[in-house]
């Protein structure tokens, strides 16, 4: 029993370190940082939200081809701030916490939503697969494996 | 055994504290709030403070047939309402609808809904918010006497597990009945529960031929409905509802159907009311809008996403769904037209939506006066840079009007032009 709750402890610090110290702020200029950290690499940057079902997909795809190859992950909640103990404790369930992960200063906003890609209405998950050169291509829905192997 | 309660106890406080006193997201350089941001989330964070429209979410419009306008929106656990008699300049002090705060799930996407009859009498539903994930009840409530005093809410699902019972739509005809239709996902929990797969969700529907006082056995409509987008709904001539959705049709092709109940317990045929093939394994989260005329023309407006054919689309039928004129496209695709709604009365159809710039999002309306057949140039009524609800359309029996709820600003009441 005492195991237990140890490990509750652990598990509650845990996500509060996550959240606390391995989110980051999305807020206007953040997509530009992102572009800039990879220039010249190739990366996957996935927008998701804790009320999309299909997200959830998404994560666990995401976490399995982590399993299998190495790539550069950017996951971007779209939440807002206040959602930060909710969105690490799913990263954490999908073991995805040690990505590069972004939240959304606000929820769903349209200013920051317009930055990433003006043709972007809103829906989860969205996609980008950058390559080398930073040429971006943007993916509605659910990807499958065969999109992200190219 | 007591020691081990009393370490479960210290354990319990420690694990809440932490989760209750942790700090936001980290921040990155460069974090700048706008000065109008800052603002508004200063007046609009503080829960303690008077219920106030300014920061209420999912702010919904209805004019009685007195011309008194009615809003209701949600505010710190509350659904509140309140009425201007001079067409918005001035509202009455909001009055709470349900006296215990419970968890409200108002958002641009699923506001609360308010709907009145002939004598009067207020409808009020909303989705209140479950403990788990994705999960809802659909509560309702009414005054009978001119907004004085709401009856204690009920959940009007008569599936009571922790599920999806979310995105509801209500209407109220000129008999006083009320229909309230939504995206259930009583039939997905059952599949799970015996192993087998299901696509999305269900729509479900009930009514009350007692003013609100009761309602019938839940009703279903259909399965496999998308599980994330506003349901629409609006009354025929003959009294009777129509329900527009966005469906999965197939694996992943998210277009739109719609309902005409043939009675108020008969669900006629389910038909495609949009055939733009959007193949999507995601959330949308941007529902369509459907208004009926006096004709029984049904106007149809809604938002898609494909290759090919994306942006915002209107349509008509002249025979309850089984044909359709041709879809034409609105609104600026490259300027984020958003979030459409329609409304028709006698001849005349009046859309409105939402464009973005990157700083201010625009108010949108065009106007046809021949039953939608032909239309008016695009106009903009108010550009906005803060946070909006999706705009809605209304009328007090002579004219229409825009409603717009800018989040931290003056509720926006707009005449539209014929």
């Amino acid at each position: 029993m005492k195991s237990l709750l140890w490990f509750s402890l652990f598990w509650a610090l845990s996500i509060n370190a996550v959240a606390e110290q391995q989110i980051k702020n999305f807020t206007s200029g953040s997509y530009e940082q992102i572009a800039k950290q990879y220039q010249d690499q190739p990366f996957v940057m996935v927008l998701w939200s804790l009320d999309c079902p299909p997200c959830y997909k998404e994560l666990e795809l995401l976490a399995n081809e982590r399993k299998r190859y190495d790539f550069n992950l950017v996951l971007i909640s779209t939440d807002g701030a206040d959602a930060s103990i909710e969105v690490a404790t799913v990263l954490m369930k999908y073991k995805l916490h040690d990505v590069d992960n972004w939240l959304f200063e606000k929820s769903s906003a349209q200013p920051l939503r317009y930055e990433i890609d003006p043709l972007w209405y809103g829906e989860l998950p969205r996609s980008y697969l950058f390559d080398k050169e930073n040429q971006r291509q943007a993916i509605s829905g659910v990807l499958n494996s065969s999109q992200l192997s190219k | 055994m007591k020691k081990q309660k009393s370490f479960r106890k210290l354990i319990g406080l420690l694990v809440s504290s932490i989760v209750l006193c942790s700090p936001t997201v980290a921040q990155s350089a460069g974090h700048k709030h706008s000065k109008q941001g800052a603002v508004t989330s200063t007046l609009c964070a503080k829960a303690d403070s008077p219920a106030s429209l300014k920061c209420g979410r999912g702010v919904s419009a209805v004019f009685d047939n007195k011309g008194r306008l009615w809003l209701a929106w949600a505010f710190a656990g509350h659904v509140y309402v309140n009425f201007s008699d001079n067409k918005g300049k001035t509202y009455s002090s909001p009055i709470a609808v349900n006296k215990t705060p419970e968890p409200i799930a108002a958002k641009a996407e699923s506001p609360v809904k308010i709907v009145v009859d002939q004598q009067g009498k207020l409808f009020i539903s909303w989705t209140m918010k479950l403990p788990k994930r994705f999960s809802g009840h659909i509560r309702f409530s009414r005054s009978i006497d001119g907004g004085e005093n709401f009856s204690t809410p009920v959940t009007v699902n008569d599936h009571l597990e922790v599920t999806s019972h979310r995105f509801e739509s209500m209407a109220v005809n000129d008999r006083g009945e009320v229909f309230i239709a939504w995206l259930d996902k009583r039939d997905l929990l059952a599949a799970k529960k015996a192993g087998k797969a299901y696509t999305g969700a269900a729509v479900y529907y009930t009514y009350s031929d007692n003013h609100g006082q009761s309602f019938h056995p839940n009703i279903k409509i259909t399965d496999s409905s998308c599980e994330c987008c506003r349901t629409a709904m609006t009354i025929d001539r003959d009294g009777l509802p129509i329900i527009l959705w966005r469906h999965i049709f197939g694996k992943n092709t998210r277009d739109h159907a719609l309902v005409k109940l043939i009675d108020k317990d008969l669900v006629g045929n389910v038909r495609r009311a949009s055939f733009d093939n959007w193949k999507v394994d995601g959330c949308p989260h941007h529902g369509p809008s459907i208004s009926s005329s006096d004709e029984g023309i049904y106007h149809l407006t809604w938002f898609n996403n494909a290759p090919e054919r994306h942006g915002l689309f209107y349509a008509h039928t002249k025979d309850k769904g089984k044909t359709f004129s041709t879809a034409i496209n609105i609104g600026n695709y490259k300027a984020a037209a958003s979030h459409p709604q329609v409304l028709s009365t006698g001849e005349n159809v009046y859309l409105l939506w939402k464009e973005f710039d990157g700083k201010q999002s625009s108010l949108m309306t065009m106007h046809s006066s021949d039953k939608g057949n032909n239309w008016s140039v695009p106009k903009v009524l108010l550009q906005s840079s803060s946070a909006n609800d999706h705009p809605l359309l209304i009328h007090d029996g002579q004219q229409v009007y825009a409603a717009w709820h800018r989040r931290g600003e003056d509720y926006r009441l707009l005449l539209l032009q014929k």
